[in-house]
C-alpha cells in the first residue's frame, strides 16, 4: 500500500531502483520512504523482484513469436506441397523405379551439399606443419616462405581470407613474407604477436623457454603483446639486424642491437667469424653441429679466428681451424673432438 | 487468450495436429531461444536454430521415438544444434567461448541448469506473460543493460512511456510473485532476529 503521497507510484519507484532517477526524483522517493514503514516495505518488495530477476541464469531474449510461427508455418506448408507434388507425379511409375529415383535424388543432393561444404571450407581449413628432427620448408598461399627449425610447429590457413594473414607458431621459424600493405601478416605465439608488411626475420618461440625472440634480417617488424586482463598493448619496432625479446614472465619487451650474425646458421648454413675467440667459436660449433669439442690447452681458447664457412662439415671446419693455428684435431667416436696445441 | 501446452503431461507427439503443434511452439519458443542464445550469443541465429528444430520435429513426428518428455527432447535438440553451429563459426573469439562453455555445460545435467529454483522458473514464467511490447522494454532494461533514454530512442517512443511501461511491468511482477517475496522477507526477518538474540 502506498500511503500519504499520491505522487509516488510504481513508475517512480522502478526508475529509482533502475538508477534512472534524477536528483529531484531521488529526493522525492526518499522523502516518501521516510513517511512510513509500509512504504519502505513496499520498495523492498519491488527491489527484491528487481534483484532476483537479474539473477536468471538464462537471460530472456526479445523474440516475435507471431512472426516466428508464421515463418515456420509457411515452411511446413511449402514442404507439404512438395511432398504432394512428388506423390501425384509418381502415379504412373512402378514402385521399384520410384524408390530408385528417390534414392538417386537424395544421393545427388547429399553429394551436392558435400561438394559445396568442401568448396566453402577450402579457404578456411587450417593446416598444421610440424618439424621433428629436420628443418621443414613450406610456401604459403600468398607466396610467403616459412622455414621451420627442428621441434617446431606452425598452424596456418589454406587461404588467407579477411584483411589480415594470420598464423600460429610454436618453436622457431624463419619467415620471408611477401609484401602486402593491405594485408599485414601476423604471427601469434604465446601472448607475443609479430606484425609484418613484407620482410624476412627469425622467430624463436619455444613453449618451455621463458622468452620469445624475433630477429630481423630485412624490412621492418613490429613485435607487440596484448595483456589479456588489462588489454594494455606494448610494442616495439625492429629494424634490420635488430633483435626483440619478449619475456613471458615479466611481460616486457626489450630490443637488442648487437646481434651475433651466426643466429641464422640453421637456416642458411653459413658461419662468419671476424676476430672471434676460439672459445666462442667452439661453443657455437657445438650448438650448430651437436658435437662435443674438448680443448687440451686452455690457451687455445684465445686464438682469434677470421673465416667464413658455407655448407661445410664439422670435420672440414675443424680442419681449417687446426691448420690456421697449428693445432691437432683428434676424433673419438662420432661426435667428440679434441683440439690440442700451443695456443695463442 | 493463450492456451498453454501442458508441460507436465507426457503428450503423444505422433498424433499431434497442426493447431496443437502451434500451441507447443508458442509455449516453448521464447525459452528455447533464450537457451540457445546462451551458447550462440546471437538472438537471430538462436531463433533460426529453434525454428529448425521444430521444423524437423514436425517432419518426423510420426516416426520419432521420444522416451523423455517433449520438452526435454526439444532442449536437448536445441543444445546440440547450437553446439554444432558454434563449431562451424570460424571466429577465433567465439571458438574460445565455445570451449569454455562446452566444458562448463558438460559438467552439469542441463535439466538442473534450466530449472534451477522454483523462484527462477516462476520469474521467467511471469516475464513471459507480460504483454510483448512491455516485455521487450523490460528485457532491454534488465538484460541488455540499456538506459531508459536508449530504449526510448531504439523503439521510437518517449522516455515517459518507458517509465510507465517499466512501472507496470514491475507492478505486475510483484502481484504474481507476491507469495515468493513474502517468503523471502519472512526468512530474512527471522534470520535478522536470530542475529540479535
Amino acid at each position: 500500500m502506498i500511503k500519504n503521497n499520491k505522487h509516488i507510484n510504481e513508475d517512480h519507484l522502478m526508475a529509482y531502483l533502475a538508477k534512472e532517477a534524477d536528483v529531484q526524483l531521488k529526493q522525492q522517493v526518499e522523502h516518501w520512504l521516510s513517511l512510513s514503514n509500509d512504504n519502505v516495505a513496499y520498495l523492498n518488495e519491488l527491489e527484491k523482484i528487481w534483484i532476483e530477476s537479474g539473477k536468471l541464469k538464462i537471460k530472456p531474449v526479445v523474440v516475435d513469436i507471431d512472426s516466428a510461427w508464421n515463418k515456420l508455418s509457411n515452411k511446413i506448408d511449402a514442404a507439404d506441397k512438395k511432398v504432394i507434388n512428388i506423390n501425384s507425379r509418381e502415379k504412373g511409375i512402378s514402385k521399384i523405379y520410384r524408390t530408385f529415383l528417390r534414392i538417386a535424388a537424395v544421393l545427388v543432393i547429399v553429394f551436392g551439399i558435400l561438394a559445396i561444404i568442401i568448396y566453402m571450407n577450402k579457404g578456411t581449413e587450417q593446416q598444421t606443419l610440424i618439424s621433428q628432427n629436420t628443418v621443414v620448408n613450406e610456401t604459403l598461399s600468398d607466396g610467403s616462405k616459412i622455414s621451420l627449425n627442428k621441434n617446431s610447429k606452425i598452424v596456418y590457413p589454406d587461404e588467407f581470407t579477411g584483411n589480415t594473414r594470420e598464423v600460429e607458431l610454436e618453436g622457431e621459424a624463419f619467415f620471408e613474407i611477401e609484401p602486402n600493405k593491405e594485408k599485414p601478416f601476423i604471427i601469434h605465439s604465446e601472448n607475443a604477436n609479430i606484425k609484418v608488411l613484407g620482410t624476412s626475420f627469425n622467430i624463436k618461440a619455444f613453449t618451455d623457454s621463458k622468452e620469445v625472440e624475433v630477429f630481423v634480417k630485412t624490412g621492418v617488424v613490429m613485435l607487440f603483446s596484448i595483456d589479456k586482463k588489462t588489454n594494455d598493448t606494448i610494442s616495439i619496432i625492429l629494424n634490420v639486424d635488430e633483435k626483440g625479446i619478449y619475456n613471458k614472465e615479466t611481460k616486457q619487451i626489450k630490443k637488442i642491437e648487437d646481434i651475433d650474425v651466426n643466429e641464422l646458421y640453421w637456416h642458411n648454413k653459413t658461419l662468419i667469424f671476424e676476430e672471434t675467440e676460439l672459445l666462442k667459436v667452439i661453443e657455437l660449433l657445438q650448438n650448430c653441429f651437436n658435437v662435443k669439442i674438448k680443448v687440451k690447452n686452455s690457451n687455445v681458447n684465445y686464438c682469434k679466428l677470421n673465416a667464413t664457412f658455407k655448407n661445410e662439415t664439422i670435420d672440414d671446419i675443424l680442419g681449417v681451424i687446426a691448420t690456421s693455428f697449428n693445432l691437432e684435431v683428434t676424433k673419438e667416436e662420432n661426435k667428440i673432438y679434441t683440439l690440442d696445441g700451443k695456443g695463442c | 487468450m493463450k492456451t498453454y501446452w501442458n508441460l507436465k503431461e507426457q503428450q503423444n507427439i505422433k498424433t499431434i495436429n497442426r493447431a496443437e503443434f502451434e500451441v507447443l511452439f508458442r509455449t516453448l519458443y521464447s525459452n528455447l531461444c533464450a537457451y540457445a542464445n546462451k551458447y550462440i550469443n546471437d538472438v537471430d541465429a538462436s531463433e533460426d536454430v529453434v525454428q529448425e528444430v521444430f521444423f524437423k520435429l514436425w517432419n518426423k513426428r510420426e516416426s520419432i521415438e521420444i522416451t523423455s518428455s517433449i520438452q526435454s527432447y526439444l532442449y536437448r535438440a536445441v543444445r546440440n544444434s547450437s553446439l554444432n553451429l558454434i563449431k562451424h563459426i570460424n571466429i577465433r573469439e567465439e571458438y574460445k567461448e565455445y570451449n569454455k562453455r562446452e566444458i562448463y555445460y558438460n559438467k552439469t545435467n542441463y535439466d538442473d541448469e534450466i530449472f534451477a529454483t522454483e523462484l527462477e522458473h516462476k520469474i521467467r514464467e511471469t516475464i513471459e506473460q507480460i504483454p510483448p511490447e512491455r516485455r521487450k522494454i523490460f528485457i532491454m532494461s534488465r538484460y541488455d543493460g540499456l538506459k531508459y533514454r536508449e530504449i526510448a530512442e531504439k523503439l521510437n517512443i518517449s522516455i515517459k512511456t518507458v517509465e510507465n511501461q517499466m512501472g507496470k511491468a514491475i507492478k505486475y511482477m510483484r502481484k504474481n510473485l507476491a507469495e515468493y517475496i513474502t517468503v523471502l522477507i519472512i526468512v530474512i526477518m527471522t534470520f535478522i532476529n536470530t542475529l540479535f538474540r
